[in-house]
């Protein structure tokens, strides 16, 4: 017996060490590699005219994706600035995934709609559709309407993309605001390389949470005055412009969020459209994306763009957070275990042995060990005096380093895109990072541990009872960082 | 922290309880019991007593419990003369035995009073172990950086606010100056106090700047008087400087530069990076050349190892109607440089440049896939049907893709020729999309190809009849 607590004992405060100086580390090297992938993307940025694209026989056919659902109060203004979308060649097809409201009757008169007898080719199995639509009115010649049985918004996009022949097709959350010109950006490195192919580009979200919008475009950027909404912002800047990019370099990226990003058709329909058994089928289609192209043996990229192109709301209330985090998790969770053959596999490179490895350890795990560590530190306390000097040094370290990396975020906002362009915001900012590690970062933690708890009863008792995709509103995904 | 059993500890004092023995110590430590004897200036005869401190250097701890523990129990003193005994502060790597320790126990309290903070957090760090001094050393790095960082966003925003401050300052006296300059008769001679001003690179960078996105604006004579002034005032050598920079971000914008001022003596340069290996340089110096070049724009493409992106040649397209010289394409159909060969081909069916039309169906046979791809396009482009026949005889040999571009081409030559091969299409497919395809070039055939669809209509199966009416939805 006493053997075995030395051992443990021992195991927990190696493990827990190395395992905490390879998470620096490594946010360390990601730092220093988003940085490098970042100042080359401005630089290119400063020689590309976006307007070129759109009168070019080279500009590819694209379809938007939306789906919708219970969206009623929203749809007709988020159709109308999808439509004004800058770019020549795009229909927009907005999926109406069963709604309850009258989201559909209020589509069909506000934009003169249709019936048509569109015949659907299931190229991807999906829920029925009922009926596709299309405007009497010349003006709304790129609406599409598709109106389907309830499915989720997995089935709802599979259900887009069996409609959609153009080449590309972005997947969006039909609440995001766009900018004008993101279908330009994030279309443009489908054209840049003649070596590999491009199977996917990723765009960054922004919290939307207290900016002006005016028509559907966002004319002014404020910090959010809620505090939680604040919080993420700190939070998205470093998982997208410091995590992603660097990702984006090593062509590891495991995941483009589900807001906003653009997808080779043929692609995903031979890798098999969405997911639409998981929550997190936007992480999962870019793996076995991945895998699809490694597996047949394709020169391939997923590129990622660091322009502010979408904006989001993202939850201003901790319940809603907590429910947002928890399908997160689950989500990371179905798709690292549904593909776990990848895990340290050298056949397939960086994803095998950087990728998935990396979203284990750090995304999956990292909240349970940090539980066990304020677990184990409970326990010391108990059993007798703790080195409080040692211990008080540890957690300044954490702190210090957590400051350190948050500040490196702002400083990249700061020389990239300054989108706070107060000082007053950018100090507060400064101070969201002083104080995050006591009070933000413990509730992800405490999320994402419910969410590994609800998988395995869900696995056990819930089943699938669950709707899947439109469990809440906000649906910007996963975090590279928490 | 680490390790259980093989820290080592250093220099430690330790409090004898009731009823120890120097043997229980040195077996606790793993000490030999002369070596603590010899420490601590004992006999052979001398017991412990209680509250007695020892002191004990070179030990390892055996414990269950977590070290950190362990190092608090044996703290329980500090070691306030180890500063005084052994001055060289060599820290933990040096061997213990070597080390001198004085076995002097003067009253802790009172000299902890007497040390400063300072002194207090530097005996801290000399005390700690190796993987302690790390860790606050990692700490003081962190905090520094973080505050530095800080700094760096203030600094930044003060460095941009003079920066624009000085731009605002120059560039409407500039732009005056500039307008001026395009609308007098007498400009030939820019004023001497200008040049001076020019010297400073702010005022430089504004002034060019200036004259090159009013020159992106204007054509005919006022184009050419900004280029006129953009000479005199000096400009042309920045730019070269600018091609000479080690950046390439730099070179790149040296070149737009050279080339929009139509600085004929950067050719030279130019063709340096026609083929360069970072893409932005190489399409702008690619885009510079057609500018520069515009009675044989794309005389590089002879060069068989250039290399084309389609963000390459789409700029390209754009600066070739710009300077509005497109050359025969037919130069480059027979290239063996697989880019230059699809930029070929592609143009040739955007511009109809029918004479070409035999090369490119020659390339139907390319053993590229991607290459029969583009020719099937422009040839659906050119829309003539003479080609017909060999598309349709590619069909059976091709995959979904190039199928549907075949179907999708031929429904553009308007030709009843092909009546029978959409016929067969829409009976044998598998595809939908490919259906629906050729029931719309039927469609598009007018009274012969509609009799077809109707006459298809009335045998079809349920699946066929949908896509047929789906075929003749106009809407969709």
């Amino acid at each position: 017996m006493y053997d075995i607590i030395k051992i443990l004992v021992y195991l927990i405060e190696n493990g827990i060490f190395i395992y905490a100086i390879a998470i620096f580390s490594s946010y360390i090297l990601m730092a220093i590699m988003s940085g490098l992938e970042t100042i080359k993307y401005m630089r290119k940025n400063s020689f590309v005219d976006y307007s070129v694209i759109i009168p070019s026989p080279y500009s590819p056919s694209i379809t938007i994706l939306a789906p919708a659902y219970n969206e009623g109060n929203t749809i007709i203004e988020n159709i109308r600035s999808l439509l004004s979308i800058h770019y020549s060649d795009f229909e927009v097809v907005i999926i109406n995934d069963g709604s309850k409201d009258d989201s559909l009757e209020k589509i069909i008169t506000h934009y003169q709609l249709e019936k048509v007898d569109f015949i659907v080719n299931y190229v991807i199995p999906t829920k029925p559709v009922r009926g596709v639509y299309k405007s009497t009115n010349k003006a709304y010649k790129k609406l599409t309407v598709i109106d389907k049985e309830n499915g989720g918004k997995a089935d709802s996009l599979n259900a887009g993309v069996n409609i959609s022949n153009k080449k590309y097709f972005a997947a969006i959350d039909v609440d995001c605001i766009l900018e004008e010109d993101s279908i330009l950006k994030m279309i443009k490195p489908f054209l840049e390389n003649s070596s590999y192919r491009v199977i996917a580009t990723g765009g960054v979200v922004r919290v939307a949470n207290s900016c002006q919008v005016r028509d559907g475009k966002i004319v002014e950027v404020n910090l959010p005055t809620n505090i939680i909404a604040r919080f993420q912002v700190l939070e998205y800047t470093r998982a997208f412009l410091m995590g992603r990019m660097a990702w984006s370099r090593l062509n590891g990226l495991l995941i483009i969020s589900g807001a906003f990003g653009i997808f080779d058709r043929e692609i995903v329909v031979k890798a098999g459209g969405y997911d639409s058994k998981t929550v997190g089928e936007d992480m999962e289609l870019i793996v076995r994306m991945r895998r699809y192209m490694i597996e047949n043996e394709l020169k391939y990229r997923i590129v990622y763009i660091p322009d502010p192109l979408c904006w989001t709301e993202v939850p201003e209330k901790l319940k809603v957070l907590g429910r947002q985090r928890n399908r997160w998790m689950r989500g990371t969770m179905e798709t690292l275990l549904k593909h776990k053959t990848l895990f340290f596999n050298p056949k397939y490179g960086n994803l095998g042995m950087l990728g998935h490895p990396y979203w284990t350890f750090f995304e999956w795990f990292g909240p349970i060990i940090e539980f066990l560590g304020v677990f184990y530190f409970i326990l010391v306390i108990g059993m007798g005096n703790p080195d409080w000097p040692f211990y008080a040094l540890l957690l300044g370290f954490t702190y210090l380093f957590s400051v350190f990396y948050s500040s490196w975020a702002v400083v990249f906002e700061e020389f990239t895109f300054a989108s706070y362009r107060r000082k007053r915001d950018v100090a507060r900012l400064i101070v969201i990072a002083l104080i995050e590690p006591f009070f933000f970062h413990p509730l992800t933690v405490w999320f994402a541990l419910r969410g590994n708890f609800h998988y395995l009863i869900g696995n056990i008792s819930w089943g699938k009872m669950e709707k899947k995709g439109f469990a809440d509103k906000k649906k910007v995904k996963q975090l590279i960082k928490s | 922290m680490l390790c259980i059993e093989s820290a080592p500890v250093y220099g430690q004092r330790y409090i004898i309880v009731e009823g120890e023995t120097i043997y229980q110590i040195s077996q606790r430590y793993h000490l030999n019991i002369d070596s603590i004897r010899k420490w601590n200036n004992l006999n052979q005869s001398d017991t412990l007593i209680k509250g007695q401190r020892l002191v004990i250097s070179g030990g390892k701890i055996k414990t269950a419990t977590s070290q950190f523990v362990i190092e608090k129990k044996i703290n329980l003193v500090p070691d306030t003369l180890q500063k005084s005994a052994n001055t060289s502060q060599t820290g933990s790597l040096v061997n213990p035995q070597k080390r001198n320790f004085l076995p002097l126990f003067s009253d802790p309290v009172k000299s902890v009073s007497r040390s400063t903070y300072y002194e207090k957090v530097q005996q801290f760090y000399n005390k700690s172990n190796f993987l302690i001094r790390i860790i606050i050393l990692l700490n003081l790095f962190f905090l520094t950086f973080a505050v530095i960082l800080t700094f760096v966003i203030l600094f930044r925003r003060l460095w941009e606010g003079y920066i624009e401050s000085r731009k605002n300052e120059c560039q409407d006296k500039y732009r005056e100056f500039i307008t001026d300059w395009i609308y007098s008769d007498h400009s030939d001679h820019v004023p001497e106090s200008l040049l001076k001003e020019l010297k400073d690179w702010v005022n430089r960078e504004v002034f060019a700047s200036e004259i090159l996105s009013l020159h992106a604006n204007l054509m005919g004579e006022s184009a050419d008087k900004l280029i006129e002034l953009f000479n005199l005032a000096g400009l042309p050598n920045y730019s070269i400087r600018k091609v000479d920079s080690w950046f390439w971000h730099v070179k790149a914008k040296g070149l737009r530069e050279l080339a929009q001022m139509k600085i004929t003596e950067g050719n030279q340069i130019i063709f340096k990076y026609l083929n360069a290996k970072n893409s932005i340089l190489r399409i702008e110096a690619q885009l510079a050349w057609i500018q520069l070049n515009p009675d044989d724009p794309l005389s590089f493409y002879d060069d068989p190892k250039i290399q084309l992106t389609e963000w390459g040649q789409l700029n390209t397209l754009n600066s070739l109607k710009k300077i509005g010289n497109i050359p025969d394409f037919g130069r480059w159909l027979k290239s063996s440089n697989q880019s230059v060969l699809l930029f070929a081909i592609k143009m040739s069916g955007i511009f109809k440049q029918f004479d070409n039309l035999d090369l490119i169906t020659q390339q139907l046979n390319n053993p590229d896939r991607g290459i029969r791809y583009e020719a099937i396009c422009a040839l659906g482009k050119m829309a003539v049907p003479s080609p017909g026949g060999e598309l349709q005889q590619l069909f059976p040999k091709e995959e979904l893709d190039n199928r549907t571009e075949i179907v999708r081409s031929l429904s553009m030559m308007a030709d009843d020729l092909n009546i029978p091969f959409f016929e067969k299409v829409i009976l044998n497919e598998t595809d939908v999309n490919i259906r629906i395809l050729s029931a719309k070039g039927l469609i598009l055939l007018s009274e012969p190809g509609r009799e077809k669809l109707e006459a298809l209509f009335l045998e079809a199966d349920p699946m066929l009849k949908k896509i047929i009416i789906h075929a003749k939805d106009d809407r969709i």
